[in-house]
């Protein structure tokens, strides 16, 4: 019995897999670019808050 | 930053919004990424819809119909980041993959939101069930190219090489068609009947 393009149905049962697999390698991907874009932006938002404080005590 | 304020950021950029205050690079990346994991989710609620006539498939689609999309997605881009680089377009590759995202997620909300309907058509119309269930996802594929289209002319408007831009989000809409074909086929049956699409590029163009 063939299937897509010819082929049999375990070869695209293995395709899929394959597939399946880069694409939970992608979501790992994803979720670590998030925390360290999540790091970041805590760092970014301590650094204001320290800019700020800085600013405050200057102008006094 | 919560969900529900990451939600309501991502439905601002969607609609074509600004973020006030502006958003960080970081920020940016943050609320891409939550796109592209939110239109995951999205899309699986359609899934779980439209194979809803049997448990099995509904439970298959439910990671099926989300990685079909993710798939896609990542088949397409790396040739509309080469396209912007060779035209020289006036948008950084971050911008494009962003402005993908988020059109991602407009096109997988309008998927979502017809789940309900594509559901009860499915178990109480024998005629209408299926083209609804077709219908949805061609609905859903031409709001997110536009949604697309408009996010890149937004960003580019006044910046040199914006013809190019628009060259880039074409090629990019092309290949994610083309490599969607050919994963639904992949990842079939994802609704209970044989369409067109269900032998992806071969039966499709048959003729």
């Amino acid at each position: 019995m063939t299937a897509l393009g010819g082929h049999s149905a375990e070869h695209i049962r293995a395709v899929w897999l394959v597939a399946a697999a880069f694409g939970l390698a992608a979501l790992a991907v994803l979720v670590v670019i998030y925390r360290r874009a999540a790091s970041r932006r805590e760092l970014e938002d301590a650094e204001r808050v320290i800019d700020d404080a800085f600013r405050d005590d200057a102008g006094r | 930053m919560e969900a529900r304020s990451q939600f309501s950021q991502l439905m601002t950029l969607t609609v074509g919004g600004e973020l006030d205050p502006p958003s960080s690079r970081a920020q940016h990346t943050m609320l891409s990424v939550f796109a592209i994991l939110a239109s995951l989710a999205l899309a699986s609620l359609w899934g779980i819809a439209a194979g809803s006539a049997s448990a099995a498939l509904s439970i298959a689609n439910a990671y099926k119909v989300p990685f079909v999309v993710l798939l896609s997605a990542l088949a397409a881009l790396p040739a509309g980041v080469v396209t912007l680089r060779l035209t020289s377009a006036g948008l950084a590759a971050r911008e494009l993959a962003s402005a993908f995202a988020t059109s991602i997620f407009g096109g997988t909300l309008v998927l979502a939101t017809l789940a309900p309907l594509v559901a009860i058509y499915y178990h109480t119309s024998s005629k209408a069930g299926v083209p609804l269930a077709l219908g949805s996802v061609f609905v859903a594929l031409a709001t997110a190219s536009l949604l697309f289209g408009r996010a890149v002319a937004r960003r580019v408007a006044g910046r040199p090489g914006r013809a190019a831009s628009i060259v880039a989000v074409g090629v990019l809409v092309g290949l994610f068609l083309a490599a969607l074909l050919q994963f639904v086929a992949l990842a079939s049956p994802i609704i209970s009947e044989v369409t067109p699409w269900s032998g992806g590029f071969d039966t499709v163009f048959s003729r």
